[in-house]
């Protein structure tokens, strides 16, 4: 046992240390937020403070409509989530249980997409948008969001389903459900665990995603929360401290959206009905 | 109600063919146990009997109705799985209430159906426990609890005491009997332990390779086997065989020149054949007495019977007896057994020679 112990505390160490190396821009984030603008001279990057005020935050709620840009990043974020779950896990529930002609065609032209960075899309998506008239509104953001984030959701949604017992889904067919039932009230409370990583990864891009939300939305009143440092960047220029707590309102609901759906994650919910 | 036939039934899945032309009619209120080795097809069959699988060729009727195309859920059917397969995520109470809901059955009287089936299977505390929290045994009590609540003409069971452990095993065995006995529904039950198959079964049905090999009742296989299969499969400690040529004098002679008392069927005589003895059919008997002597190669006490492996002329020869033997490996002793409870085979065919 010794032995392990060892390799405990080296495992320990090294967590901590990657930890740290993570954590420091996040504190320096948090540390400048929190420093009052007529204090000067930050030592090591602003990460040690001499006292909290909410002064720049205070700042931020006076000169910006950060909640009407945070309702924006919800709404768009929330359709996008709501539409990649609902669409992703049907569309994965056929793949995983359904005989559909070319599956496996399908599936790895899926795969295949998954390859393409956002980046590499915007002046496209930024064309069909235009041809369909969805610049300047929720849609434009919501539709693109929802069909990059499908293909992820797809494959693991459809690995997860075709690992859950087969003999669960025969239980209830032989009771008499139709197979939009046995999805909707078999699997999908037994797949938690998938659903949630793609619930959290899906929040993820979308609520933090930029380029395609610069070039789609030029009406301020639409724009999303992670447009704000940018639109106010004259302000923030003189005011850094403002700059800091916008960027650490923006982070707050991924941590909440995360703390709130991780005891799915490791959820044991779906043992106990059949035999692995 | 509860009544199934099967008509040259046949599966395949690809081209490899797994059932081959079945036919099976099975009356109301029996309980049918399928047996057999793994992969000879007994599950498959079963399958298809519930329509979680397609009949490729042939007729399945259920109540004298053509049932081959009727989806599952409309087959009147409840199913008990090996691996339980309850809902995870709904309580005991839930489980069982899946299917009557989903037909829009009235609330007050799924709760009392529920209650019943709670009752008879001793789960009235766990009603409100998810199957997580819940034992083997018990699990499969609830599995069995939603199939009486589905209140079907027929029964179909699929291995379900393989998960548990021995002595689980065999007082569900007694359960599920009892429960036929008081609820008097069709049941057909899947098993490859075929002390399972001899204890419940009204009728058994024994398969191997994608054939039924013989049906009748547990008695009538144990004591007249109709080839080397059934006779080999059913039996603990399984029968000993030994080759030989039949002769003119009511015996077997065998490959090494040792001779076996058997039935007289003097049409055989000169045939080569193969003579089964069940192990309880032989008797150890002093030096004196004729016999077959066999050396002791190893002794087995199980408490209640003693087994002892032997070696008849080069071939192994298993003996149970009820007694205290005071043998040990090595030794010498002599076997009697009666001509009549020989059993003797075809050794082209594996068929059971009979007068």
């Amino acid at each position: 046992m010794k032995v392990g112990r060892r390799y405990r505390v080296l495992d320990l160490a090294f967590l901590t240390l990657l930890t740290v190396v993570w954590l420091i821009p996040l504190a320096m984030m948090v540390a400048i937020s929190v420093t009052p603008s007529s204090q000067r001279g930050l030592k090591f990057g602003g990460l040690l403070i001499s006292g909290v005020s909410a002064e720049n935050y205070a700042h931020v709620f006076r000169d910006t409509p950060v909640l009407l840009h945070l309702f924006n990043s919800i709404v768009i974020t929330g359709a996008s989530v709501a539409l990649v779950v609902a669409a992703g896990s049907l569309a994965a529930y056929a793949f995983a249980r359904m005989r559909l002609f070319a599956k496996e065609f399908w599936f790895y032209l899926l795969i295949v997409t998954l390859m393409l960075p956002i980046p590499a899309l915007v002046v496209p998506i930024f064309r069909l948008n235009k041809d369909l008239g969805l610049l300047n509104s929720y849609f434009g953001l919501i539709l693109p969001y929802t069909a990059l984030g499908a293909p992820f959701a797809i494959i693991i949604l459809r690995s997860f389903f075709e690992s859950l017992p087969k003999e669960v889904e025969e239980a209830a067919l032989l009771e008499g459900a139709s197979r939009f039932a046995i999805y909707w009230r078999i699997v999908m409370p037994m797949s938690w665990p998938a659903l949630s990583v793609v619930i959290i990864f899906q929040f993820l891009t979308s609520f933090n995603e930029f380029i395609l939300a610069l070039v789609t939305i030029d009406k301020t009143e639409l724009k999303p929360l992670t447009l704000v440092p940018l639109l106010y960047a004259d302000a923030f220029l003189t005011h850094p401290g403002d700059l800091f707590a916008v960027l650490t309102i923006i982070t707050i609901p991924v941590i909440v959206v995360y703390l709130l759906m991780q005891r799915f994650l490791i959820s044991g919910l779906a043992g106990g009905g059949a035999r692995a | 109600m509860g009544s199934v036939r099967l008509r040259s039934v046949a599966k395949s899945f690809g081209v490899v063919r797994i059932l081959f032309d079945i036919n099976l009619d099975i009356a109301p209120g029996e309980f049918v146990v399928l047996v057999g080795p793994s992969g000879c097809g007994k599950s498959t069959l079963l399958r298809l009997i519930a329509g979680l699988e397609d009949l490729t060729e042939g007729d399945l009727l259920i109540d004298n109705v053509r049932a081959n195309d009727i989806p599952p859920g409309k087959r009147d059917i409840a199913m008990v799985f090996q691996s339980y397969a309850l809902f995870p995520h709904y309580t005991v109470r839930e489980n069982m209430a899946f299917g009557p809901k989903l037909r829009g059955e009235p609330l007050a009287k799924i709760a009392k159906k529920i209650e019943n089936a709670a009752r008879m299977l001793n789960l009235q505390n766990e009603l409100d426990r998810r199957p997580a929290h819940l034992s083997g045994g018990q699990r499969q009590r609830v599995a069995m609890g939603r199939a009486i609540v589905r209140e079907p003409s027929l029964f179909l069971f699929d291995e379900p005491l393989s998960n548990l452990d021995a002595k689980l095993r065999v007082s569900m065995r007694a359960e599920i009997k009892a429960l036929h006995q008081k609820l008097g529904n069709t049941i057909i039950y899947v098993t490859h332990d075929q002390v399972e198959a001899m204890t419940m079964a009204d009728r058994i049905v024994v398969m191997n390779g994608g054939r039924i090999e013989q049906q009748g009742s547990p008695a009538a296989l144990y004591d007249e086997p109709a080839n080397v299969f059934v006779a080999g499969f059913l039996g603990s400690p399984a029968m000993n065989f030994i080759e030989g040529v039949y002769d003119a004098e009511g015996g077997v002679t065998t490959m090494s020149g040792l001779r076996v008392p058997a039935p007289s069927r003097l049409a055989f005589s000169g045939q080569k054949v193969v003579v089964g003895l069940r192990p309880e059919h032989l008797e150890v008997v002093g030096p004196e007495r004729d016999g077959l002597s066999a050396r002791v190669d190893v002794v087995e006490p199980t408490g209640q019977d003693t087994l002892l492996h032997t070696d008849f002329g080069g071939a192994p020869l298993t003996v149970s007896v009820r007694r205290r033997l005071m043998v040990s490996p090595g030794e010498t002793i002599k076997l009697a057994s009666l001509p009549s409870d020989a059993h003797l085979f075809s050794r082209e065919s594996g068929k059971r020679l009979d007068a």
